[in-house]
């Protein structure tokens, strides 16, 4: 009985949002990356422009997909792909590296809701996603010539697959005990998901029942609906895709909040 | 009672007089030092091999999937040959270029930076014996991973050898010639941004762009002269010979290019590591 009342009495009251607390969160997991950008933005950018410069080469002649030539439909999927892939794994590395460390408390300890913890960790792995995607853009703007058809499309998605891909990263991080949990989920289900979903070529060269399954994956509505944005071509439905990515994100945040409040594996 | 300083000397002073001779200066070489390195250097990485082996596989499955679907029902062929087929060989030459050079530089970059690259500096092995080792162990890594990947890839395209030897010769050195590399590199790096920067920057875009996907033909007579100097694009070209009987390039030109690089990298690797560049100092 006494001890709550102390408790009480030395807790830091914080009505409302932590919002200082919340931005702290975010600019330390910015700078994380920001430090080693040779490898978190540089490396990525390169690898973009290899692959755009590999299958132009190999595709690239007379070599059409729908009203657009082959480069002007790869160049959205590997801004997608970039997105995905670097969300990803901003959230994932951050929070196994500070569990394997032994900080994760220095992050659990500050007066931070979960909710706010789950806000912090997302936008900071959402930012790297579309940071690394603006540079992306920006050098295959030089070699193909890429128009905002639909800009609301392009920030809706853009901005909902880094979130998404936040999110994910940060619950495979919290369930992830090694590296090689994490590099697992990386290889088996985000590399694959993020190539395999009409970022080189369109689906209808699927066989049919994967095509089927593809009307499926939220992968595949995200860069679809990115496409759209950029050259109003899709092979999904817009609305569906739209739909179905915002439905994923508020489960995969509600998950995550869930994960954080209980403590699963990381106050265990 | 007699001074400790003084025991130790004496102390030191036996311990020299019974160590084991290596003699390299006759000719006899340190075998158990460079089967220990050796054997250090390949349960490194058989330790993790979910991220050494396993991963590279699937990456290289990844594209070969990619590339499949992507040319579909139009069955594209290079040259009279199916692009698969054209293809296969060139992502198992991609893997063991990448995964060669992987090893030694992560091993040799981490020692380093632990402060323990001592323990292998200090004992009696010569800067041709810690080469060798040091670059079979890379190489044995290259090896392994284009076995596996092979291996994976037999089920979906038809991978006849036309020419064994060929094969033999070009996944060795090409492993040996990424390996030495790793080794020039992780000694030369002081940090492992440094080394992500020499493997996104130079390794990944040589290893993609000398052939890989595609016959150098496609490329303007500017990049095809270009690739002519670039030793990468020899071991593509080498091995996709040894597996489809076709190449870009003269097949003795290869050979002469990838024995005379190997040479010229055991030579420079040699002397940096007999200098103490950034390992001694």
């Amino acid at each position: 009985m006494t001890s709550r009342t102390i408790t009480r009495e030395i807790r830091p009251v914080i009505s409302g949002t932590n919002w200082q607390g919340i931005w702290t969160l975010y600019t330390r997991e910015v700078h994380r990356y920001l430090k080693i950008f040779g490898q978190t933005l540089l490396a990525p950018i390169i690898t973009a422009i290899l692959f755009l410069t590999v299958f132009g080469i190999v595709f690239g002649e007379n070599r059409t997909v729908g009203k657009l030539s082959y480069i002007e439909f790869l160049a959205p999927g590997l801004l997608m792909m970039t997105i995905l892939q670097n969300a990803f794994a901003n959230t994932s590395t951050s929070i196994i590296s500070q569990k394997i460390n032994e900080s994760i408390v220095d992050t659990l300890m500050p007066p931070l809701s979960p909710l706010e913890l789950t806000i912090g960790f997302i936008l900071g792995g959402a930012t790297r996603g579309l940071m690394v995607a603006l540079g992306v853009g920006l050098s295959l703007s030089i070699v193909v010539p890429i128009s905002l058809h639909n800009p609301g499309a392009i920030i809706l998605f853009s901005v909902s697959a880094a979130v998404m891909m936040g999110s994910m990263g940060l619950m495979t991080g919290i369930w992830a005990k090694k590296f090689d949990h994490v590099s697992t989920v990386t290889n088996f289900i985000i590399l694959p998901l993020s190539f395999l979903s009409g970022t080189f070529f369109p689906i209808n060269r699927f066989p049919d029942l994967l095509q089927v399954a593809s009307h499926y994956n939220p992968f595949f509505y995200l860069i679809d609906g990115l496409r759209f944005g950029f050259t109003n071509q899709s092979t999904g439905s817009i609305t569906t895709g739209v739909f179905l990515v915002i439905i994923i994100n508020i489960l995969l945040w509600s998950t995550c909040y869930w994960m954080l409040r209980v403590g699963y594996k990381i106050k265990d | 009672m007699s001074d400790p300083k003084h025991k130790t000397k004496e102390n030191i002073l036996i311990l020299l007089e019974n160590r084991p001779e290596t003699e390299p200066a006759k000719g006899k070489r340190n075998w158990v030092g460079i089967k220990t390195l050796y054997m250090r250097e390949t349960n490194r990485f058989l330790k993790v091999y979910f991220q050494t082996v396993i991963v590279p596989v699937i990456t290289t499955m990844i594209f070969l999937t990619i590339f499949s679907l992507a040319i579909g029902r139009e069955r594209g062929e290079i040259n009279g040959i199916p692009f698969t087929q054209f293809l296969a060989p060139g992502l198992i030459m991609m893997a063991i270029l990448q995964n060669a050079f992987a090893n030694a530089t992560s091993s040799i970059l981490g020692a380093k930076m632990q402060g323990n690259i001592v323990d292998t500096l200090t004992p009696p092995l010569t800067s041709h014996e810690l080469v060798l080792a040091y670059a079979s162990g890379g190489a044995t890594r290259g090896l392994l991973v284009g076995i596996a990947v092979t291996l994976s890839m037999i089920p979906f395209t038809p991978l006849m050898p036309t020419s064994i030897i060929l094969i033999l010769f070009y996944a060795f050195s090409a492993s040996y010639m990424m390996a030495i590399i790793g080794v020039i590199i992780g000694i030369w790096a002081e940090k492992s941004e440094q080394l992500a920067l020499i493997t996104g920057l130079i390794v990944t875009p040589l290893s993609f762009l000398s052939g890989t996907f595609y016959s150098i033909e496609r490329l303007p007579q500017f990049l095809q002269t270009l690739s002519m100097f670039n030793p990468f694009f020899y071991a593509i070209d080498g091995l996709r010979a040894g597996f489809i009987g076709y190449s870009d390039s003269p097949i003795f030109q290869g050979i002469l290019v990838m024995i005379g690089v190997n040479i010229i990298l055991w030579i420079l690797c040699h002397q940096l590591i007999a200098s103490g560049y950034r390992l001694k100092e």
